[in-house]
């Protein structure tokens, strides 16, 4: 009765969400000068957009009477609208998991997670707690954005339930992002992986049901197996993925139509009427919130009792699931365990828990060194090279663990074989697929995989041991560099790999894995630099990934703002040179890049003055012309890679903390 | 080997270190005794050339830690006050990952992994994963690993910590041997009694300021005034009369009766005991037992910053 009493006291929603640790996160959170910057960057990202778009609609009605620019201003205004409410939903979408993603990182580097457990906090508790003053930030930053929208009202912008809608989906996103960074947070020693695995789970719980339709959808209807069927896609199930639902709300404003309903075909009558009808079940904005929250609500009950696991686990003696005790676990009680290549020092038998009683390690363990966990050993040494900074990061696993390696090898692979059963390798889209996923990756995998670097060591406190060491600033920051460049190799290793056979085969021209190799290696090669800088700069990995990701984004799209501001406020647009940047600005994004050597390089034999390069115009480029923008790009992203690592080696000393 | 003048550190209005001077010379073992956020850390990660001190200057062999910084290192042993370790390597790619580091050759490589893993007797761990270790071996491979390109000059911030009694004794021992072997060796600690048993100096620091700087011996004369002798008499002594006959006595400061036994606080300086037990004997008492209280770092401690701890 009294276990009910206190479980239920623990329940109340007081005591849920504004408990000590949402205070002491927001409190926390109120010192950091971050905080403050992140809403100032994300304001001022609103009005750049505003006063853009402004001035735009300005300057194209500026010749007209005032009644005609008051009209012109009235066309727009839902369109600004539509711009900030999408602005809101992308930032909050792609922030909330890396807001949420050090959450417990941060209590479990810190060693805090030990000290919570000694107080009645429930894992309920701190989870809810975590996550409620998360949710504060996501609040202040919808709070910025929600009076532009209802601002742009007075010339006509979105109704209010549009607004509302709008930022709804906005905030449910964030809701759902932020549980699933929390999620991760728990399981993850450092708070990049953790955000990364967030933004995956996100993009999965997103898209994955709408996706799994269109699978299905294309099986069934394009299907070379079997009778000709139809099958109709069934497009409510959209109303699980936030950003489809923000799309279809915004061709509905652009059509006139208003936000689109849920529908449901229905074969028996509803009010009277016979035959097949479609009932409206409200907004699909609203449905999809609900998804979203219920997501969430799961990911939060997930996340409750897996930190509530892990929280028994630790008052039980042991830690973090290490390899060890996981194989211990799983090993047959009475039976002695095969190890490959690292097993206890006792010998195999050490690691059940059958041999409890198995002798203490030949030399060097003391009586009071004795800890629960075998000691594990690697037969085969290994022999450190002159450059050991180099030597270690070249060794390290780059997927961090064997079952992280195995998933990324399994999901490739399955996402192969669905793409090979359903194409045929003459079908164009499947090489121009593959060249734009190995794109994507390339350009997503070093914003975030490479921050690690230094702050990693800095989180698993070796930083300073390195730092007394005679290592100079170039000796390590070259050797994480290089060791960070390769940890990369997998996806567009694989990428490459098709596009190869696929030339092997005659299906495309080699000129187009050759485009697509030197495509990739670009931001590759900056963007592991800047990595690597950032990391010497911030002191933690998720901030450093964040400052990277704002680099990625003032290259691919603020290159682009940045141009139409020139051309909008300079009156540029008519210059050469407005042209030029745009198409150096096209040709610096590798997906587009990707396309673009696609389209033409296809074929052999067909390949040549057939390039195009967009931008604000569009221009046809011989093979040797496309191959040189290629390569000069790659020698640029590789200079500017350059100068961030020279920034890097020269700040070394100011910035890792040495003296001299 | 450690020449520290008007040292001093601020974080913004806080004065980690401040105006810190002390010496240590070779085959010293200095202990470095103050509480939490005395400035212990703070002085031996400037002496690392880890911070930059706001005034004052380091010498470490000569060597200025803001202006030698490649040279100092390649003479100077640090350990933190928390060891990180790599987890993806064993013991013996551990050294050898940090005598490649302090760029010994690979020639003589294997030797010194070989010859610091004896001396911290970890050579049957060679072939064990870094992090799967216990806290005390992971603490002894740390001491190895600063030993690696033999250091003329040791900081080792609080190496004693999280150990238990049987690694302490070791980590002592081994500390004691450094100092034999001619190194100057910083330590910092907590553990008084422990620091007293293989300091031959000590520092004791409160607020960033260095209240006390010299030897063991120094230290211990400061408070040897209050050398106290407890004894327990046999049967119904008359302990009041015995303290007045003592307390008449120019060499005794204070005598009385506490809990049945008889405590008698000698006056400032060496005095014999002899002179205590014949006044007791004339007096009558018969002696149980007579147990004059050693003077202990931890006396000294309290001695020395008496009036600074507020």
């Amino acid at each position: 009765m009294a276990r009910a009493r206190a479980i239920l006291r623990g329940l109340r929603p007081g005591a849920l969400l504004f408990g000590p640790i949402f205070q002491r996160e927001v409190v926390a959170s109120g010192r950091r000068r971050g905080t403050y910057v992140a809403r100032c960057a994300y304001a001022v990202g609103l009005l750049v957009i505003v006063g853009l778009i402004f001035n735009g609609m300005r300057d194209s009605a500026g010749s007209y009477s005032a009644v005609s620019r008051l009209q012109a201003l009235q066309t727009a205004a839902p369109q600004l609208a539509l711009v900030i409410a999408w602005f809101q939903f992308v930032a909050m979408t792609l922030g909330s998991p890396i807001l949420s993603a050090g959450a417990i990182c941060d209590e479990k580097r810190a060693r805090t997670l030990a000290v919570l457990m000694t107080t009645p906090l429930t894992s309920a508790q701190i989870v809810v707690g975590k996550l409620a003053s998360r949710l504060v930030h996501i609040l202040i930053l919808s709070l910025i954005a929600t009076p532009f929208l209802l601002a742009i009202r007075v010339c006509g912008g979105l109704d209010a339930a549009l607004v509302l809608g709008t930022t709804a989906l906005a905030l449910t996103t964030a809701v759902l992002g932020a549980s699933l960074g929390l999620l991760f947070s728990v399981g993850h020693a450092r708070a990049t992986t953790a955000a990364v695995m967030g933004l995956l789970a996100l993009l999965l719980v997103q898209g994955g049901p709408a996706a799994a339709e269109g699978v299905i959808y294309y099986a069934v209807n394009y299907s070379d197996l079997g009778a000709p069927a139809t099958y109709e896609y069934h497009k409510n199930i959209l109303a699980t993925c936030a950003p489809a639902t923000m799309g279809l709300t915004t061709l509905g404003v652009a059509m006139g139509t208003g936000a689109p309903d849920l529908v449901i075909q229905a074969d028996w009558p509803f009010d009277g009427v016979e035959g097949p009808v479609a009932r409206s079940f409200g907004p699909t904005w609203a449905w999809c919130s609900g998804y979203n929250l219920v997501m969430a609500a799961g990911a939060t009950l997930l996340t409750i009792r897996v930190l509530r696991r892990r929280m028994l686990r630790e008052a039980s003696g042991g830690g973090a699931p290490t390899r060890a005790r996981r194989r211990r676990r799983r090993a047959p009680a009475t039976t002695a365990m095969p190890e490959p290549a690292i097993h206890g020092a006792a010998g195999p038998a050490a690691s059940t828990e059958a041999a409890p009683a198995a002798p203490e390690a030949p030399s060097g363990a003391k009586a009071g060194d004795a800890h629960d966990e075998p000691v594990r050993e690697r037969e085969r040494q290994r022999e450190v090279s002159h450059h050991p900074v180099l030597w270690r990061e070249l060794r390290q696993s780059s997927f961090g663990s064997r079952r992280a390696a195995w998933i990324v090898v399994l999901v490739t692979l399955g996402g192969l074989i669905l793409l090979y059963a359903n194409t045929r390798m003459s079908d164009e889209g499947l090489h121009a697929t593959i060249a734009v996923l190995g794109a994507i990756v390339a350009m997503i995998q070093p914003v975030f995989l490479t921050t690690g670097g230094v702050a990693g060591e800095r989180e698993a406190r070796t930083w300073e041991v390195l730092l007394t060491t005679p290592l100079s600033g170039r000796a390590v920051v070259l050797g994480k560099y290089l060791g960070l460049l390769r940890a990369q190799w997998f996806l567009p290793s694989v990428a490459l790999g098709h596009l190869s056979v696929a030339a092997l085969g005659g299906w495309i021209s080699w000129w187009f894995a050759v485009h697509a190799a030197l495509i990739f290696l670009g931001p590759a090669l900056f963007l592991t630099a800047t990595g690597q800088l950032f990391s010497l700069v911030f002191r933690k990995a998720v901030t450093a990934a964040v400052a990277n990701l704002g680099v990625a984004l003032a290259l691919w799209l603020g290159v682009w703002v940045a141009l139409l501001m020139g051309g909008w406020f300079m009156d540029w647009t008519d210059s050469r040179w407005f042209a030029r940047f745009g198409h150096a600005a096209y040709a610096l994004n590798p997906v587009a890049m990707a396309v673009s050597s696609g389209e033409s390089a296809m074929h052999p034999g067909r390949i040549a003055s057939e390039f195009t390069l967009e931008g604000f115009s569009r221009v046809r480029l011989s093979l040797g012309e496309f191959t040189a923008v290629v390569v000069g790009v790659l020698a640029a992203y590789a200079a500017l890679g350059g100068g961030a690592l020279a920034l890097a080696i020269l700040g070394f000393r100011r910035l890792s903390g040495r003296s001299s | 080997m450690i020449e520290i003048t008007n040292l001093t550190k601020r974080f913004g209005d806080l004065v980690a270190v401040d105006h810190l001077s002390l010496s240590i010379g070779p085959g010293e073992v200095f202990g470095f005794i103050g509480p939490n956020g005395a400035g212990k850390s703070t002085t031996m990660k400037i002496l690392a050339c880890l911070m930059k001190p706001d005034e004052g200057s380091a010498r470490v062999d000569g060597l200025d830690v803001m202006r030698d910084g490649d040279r100092i290192r390649r003479i100077l042993g640090y350990m933190p006050d928390f060891l990180g370790v790599y987890d993806d390597l064993t013991v013996d790619e551990y050294l050898q990952f940090f005598a490649a580091a302090f760029e010994i050759p690979r020639s003589r490589r294997r030797t010194v992994v070989d010859s610091v893993l004896e001396l911290t007797d970890l050579t049957g761990k060679r072939k064990a994963m870094v992090d799967s270790l216990s806290r005390g071996m992971q603490q002894r491979l740390g001491v190895a690993r600063v030993l690696i390109h033999e250091p003329k000059v040791l900081l080792l911030d609080e190496p004693a910590s999280g150990l238990d009694p049987r690694a302490r004794i070791e980590m002592r021992s081994l500390i004691t041997e450094l100092g034999r072997m001619g190194k100057c060796l910083m330590v910092s600690s907590h553990i008084l009694t422990e620091l007293g048993e293989m300091s031959t100096s000590i520092g004791i620091i409160e607020r960033g300021r260095l209240l006390f700087a010299g030897s063991l011996a120094e230290a211990l004369a400061r408070v040897r005034g209050g050398e106290r002798i407890a004894i327990r008499p046999e049967g119904d002594a008359d302990l009041v009369s015995a303290a007045a006959t003592l307390a008449a006595d120019p060499r005794v400061a204070r005598a009385f009766a506490e809990d049945g036994n008889l405590v008698v606080e000698l006056t400032p300086g060496e005095h014999g005991h002899h002179f205590v037990l014949e006044r007791l004997m004339v007096s009558g008492v018969r002696i149980a037992s007579f147990a004059p209280q050693a003077v202990k770092l931890e006396d000294a401690f309290l001695t020395l910053t008496k009036g600074a701890l507020q």
